[in-house]
């Protein structure tokens, strides 16, 4: 069998083995969007639809456990010109959740996004949340990845087996210091393997956050964070400091040349001056081995309207720009929104010329009592490669909800 | 550099442990009713006497604003107990000599009781476990996960500022830094999220992998990415498989780095490579020009170290020990990765 039909044959199981379940009522709720998106490349005009499902079907419940479906699908393509990838179903996730409460066990089955402080991935595979001796709460996965490019596979646990999981212990209300663990497997080798241990903790107006990570291939620190900030009715001030190793995979060429780890230190400041008013600033060095780089923004939000300015410079590039957006309301069912960003930037030392880029949309939007919701938007950009460049984008979303 | 460092790594275990115990000491941040004069058991009084709220909350279907005085006084209990009876006090207040009736909690928090009970949203329905509640507290009062079972953005409104008014904005939560951030908050606290967000579904709105309308980055992204990815303003592969992801359009569009055309380049990549090999590794990785494959550090005779196209031929004849086995900052290690273990890479050169 095809790796394809065996992800199409796992879906069909999980709904069949649902379907065969005594169904106490029908109770679902979701989304359906339509969205076409239009637009011309230098060849071609484009006219790609998107079709979108999220459903949650909770199936079974009674006092103590509970069985749900979940899923959301996105299928695509063009009805001009095709891409190579087109058409293409995506299934971002499809699987049955059983809760057993008076354990504190939940297992889920199927596609689904699993993370922890180790790392992150989509398998198709189990998840396992156990908390039934608190204050240790126990979250396992194992599975194998999910190709962005071929999603429509279930790959072998041989050569794209994920495990990992996270072991936490709650003290109080706010104290959270775990271990988590990820090992991944690509192309047949291991392409990672992460050790971390982290803690969260909240003392009044002040957030802590620290993570250390550590890499048993290499037998090294791979990354250490550590995060304050601290906050009050009219302040938010926030500092990170992060040392981390590059993002390569442990089996690619590059892990055999030695490479030098990066520092980022970033600080950013909101100061809210009337209701509704407030000023931000955010704050960014990038430290290299050989080189630095400088980020800084800064701007004013009254609301839903905000504008800002942004300059970069040193060795990933210099970039100056004005940014804004704003959504105003006539009333509860109608929005017109829109957003903007003029820049100007040389992204290295050897281009010669710096390279204006504008970009824009201006949309509306429409809600109905009904939960539906019909917006309709235009784009626009230009920059050094694509002169006027104009993109219509349409959506249509249903959000449904059905209860017995 | 953090390599092959146990000593530190067992210091930063020890600081973050020695941490972890001193903030423990401190009692972390929590939002209490103010201590109160008051003794009362709704367990009493709803649970086993089955009194009617509005008995004691007499204005409560007619309240429409959180801050209202909506708890009972000593009016209300008179319908039952002698209020007047100077013995008595005891039984409601615990300081009989002095006694005082509710310290109420600030409240912030906008809520119409008249229109959720026009609703039939009955008490018990976000007031719980009130009936078998022995004292007051604020455990009374329903969290906010509990608001968000229906006001999910379905139906009805999530939006901050219904129940918060213009004294929240999304941004005093989530501010600008929040890519970066959420991350870490959701892989710690995952609770925290679904406070807001009803399920995985909802983290679709952002990473459902498309740029089509500009919420997640800005729609001329794809001609100034590379400035925050050099920069390391995001790390991107928290989102896209680099490995396929940049080849879809730097390979098959051939967008080269303008810097691969200049002569200086042949000799001085290595040294780029070292500083950001991230860089590198995005397009090379998967492409048909990585270091081996396009020829230049090929070992073409299959015999470690003596291809001359890498090194000179005698390059594999060091002799064992010596300055460059035990300095790990030696020119080998600008290319070889020194794992220190038997059989690995270029330890296993010699050491199988």
């Amino acid at each position: 069998m095809s790796c394809g039909r065996r992800g199409l044959w796992i879906v069909v199981t999980l709904i069949t083995i649902l379907l065969a379940l005594p169904i106490a009522a029908i109770d679902l709720d979701g989304s359906f969007s339509s969205q076409l998106y239009w637009y011309e490349d230098a060849q071609f005009v484009h006219i790609r639809p998107y079709e979108s499902l999220r459903l949650n079907w909770h199936a079974w419940q009674d006092q103590e456990r509970e069985l749900s479906f979940h899923t959301s699908a996105r299928y695509t393509t063009d009805l001009n010109d095709r891409f190579a990838t087109d058409p293409q179903l995506f299934i971002r996730s499809a699987y049955l959740k059983f809760r057993c409460r008076p354990n504190r066990f939940q297992i889920n089955l199927g596609r689904q996004f699993v993370y922890s402080s180790a790392g992150s991935a989509l398998i198709d595979g189990v998840r396992l949340k156990f908390n039934k001796y608190r204050p240790l709460e126990l979250n396992l996965f194992a599975g194998t990845s999910v190709s962005r490019l071929d999603p429509e596979k279930v790959r072998s646990f041989s050569d794209y087996l994920v495990i990992g999981g996270r072991a936490a212990y709650k003290l109080g209300r706010s104290f959270r210091p775990g271990i988590n663990w990820m090992i991944e497997k690509k192309e047949g080798s291991l392409s990672y393997h992460r050790l971390s241990l982290d803690s969260r903790y909240n003392y009044q107006r002040w957030q802590m956050y620290g993570r250390l990570g550590y890499s048993p291939l290499n037998q090294s620190l791979s990354e250490l964070l550590a995060r304050l900030s601290w906050s009050r009715t009219k302040w938010y001030l926030s500092a990170e400091w992060l040392q981390r190793d590059p993002s390569v995979s442990d089996n690619s060429i590059f892990s055999l040349i030695q490479f030098d780890q990066y520092q980022l230190i970033r600080i950013q400041a909101r100061r809210t001056l009337t209701p509704g008013l407030a000023v931000f600033a955010h704050q960014q060095y990038s430290i290299y081995s050989d080189d630095n780089s400088y980020e800084i923004s800064a701007g004013l939000q009254k609301n839903d309207l905000s504008i800002g300015l942004r300059h970069q410079s040193g060795y990933a590039g210099d970039y100056n720009s004005l940014f804004g957006s704003a959504r105003v309301s006539g009333s509860s069912e109608w929005a017109a929104y829109s957003s903007f960003n003029l820049g100007r930037y040389q992204v290295q030392e050897y281009q010669e010329n710096t390279i204006d880029s504008y970009s824009a949309n201006l949309g509306l939007e429409r809600k109905y009592p009904s939960g539906l919701t019909l917006s309709a938007e235009i784009q626009f950009l230009r920059n050094g490669l694509k002169s006027d460049d104009w993109r219509t984008f349409l959506q249509l979303t249903k959000n449904f909800q059905m209860k017995d | 550099m953090l390599r092959n460092k146990p000593k530190l790594i067992l210091t930063a275990l020890g600081l973050l442990l020695s941490l972890s115990l001193i903030l423990k000491a401190f009692p972390p941040a929590t939002l209490e009713v103010p201590p109160s004069d008051i003794i009362f058991s709704h367990q009493f009084h709803v649970g086993d006497q089955e009194i009617d709220c509005e008995s004691c909350h007499t204005e409560i279907s007619s309240s429409d604003k959180a801050a209202t005085h909506n708890l009972p006084t000593m009016d209300e209990c008179s319908a039952c107990h002698d209020v007047e009876d100077d013995e008595t006090c005891g039984i409601c207040h615990r300081n009989s000599e002095e006694p005082s009736g509710f310290s109420e909690p600030e409240r912030s928090v906008l809520f119409n009781h008249a229109r959720h009970l026009e609703n039939e949203i009955t008490c018990q329905k976000c007031h719980a476990a009130i009936a078998t509640s022995e004292k007051s507290s604020s455990d009374n009062l329903p969290k906010m996960a509990l608001c968000m079972n229906c006001h999910d953005g379905g139906k009805l409104s999530n939006d901050c500022a219904l129940c918060h008014g213009d004294q929240l904005v999304l941004e005093d939560i989530h501010p600008s830094g929040w890519k970066n951030e959420h991350g870490d908050r959701a892989a710690v606290e995952r609770e925290w999220c679904t406070g807001c967000h009803r399920g995985e579904s909802s983290c679709l709105e952002c990473h459902r992998g498309d740029n089509l309308n500009g919420n997640i980055h800005d729609l001329n992204y794809r001609y100034t990415h590379g400035l925050e990815a050099k920069g390391k303003s995001i790390e991107c592969s928290r989102c896209h498989e680099n490995k396929q992801f940049c080849v879809s359009c730097h390979e098959n569009e051939i967008r080269m780095p303008l810097r691969h055309s200049l002569l200086s380049w042949r000799t001085n990549h290595g040294l780029a490579a070292r500083m950001d090999v991230e860089n590198c590794a995005a397009c090379h990785e998967a492409g048909e020009t990585t270091c081996a494959r396009s020829g230049c550090h090929t070992d073409r005779d299959g015999i470690r170290g003596t291809d001359n196209k890498i090194h000179d031929a005698d390059a594999g004849r060091f002799s064992f020990g010596g300055e460059w086995h035990d300095d790990n900052s030696y020119f080998c290690y600008q290319c070889h990765t020194n794992t220190n273990q038997r059989g690995d890479r270029f330890c296993g050169y010699c050491h199988n």
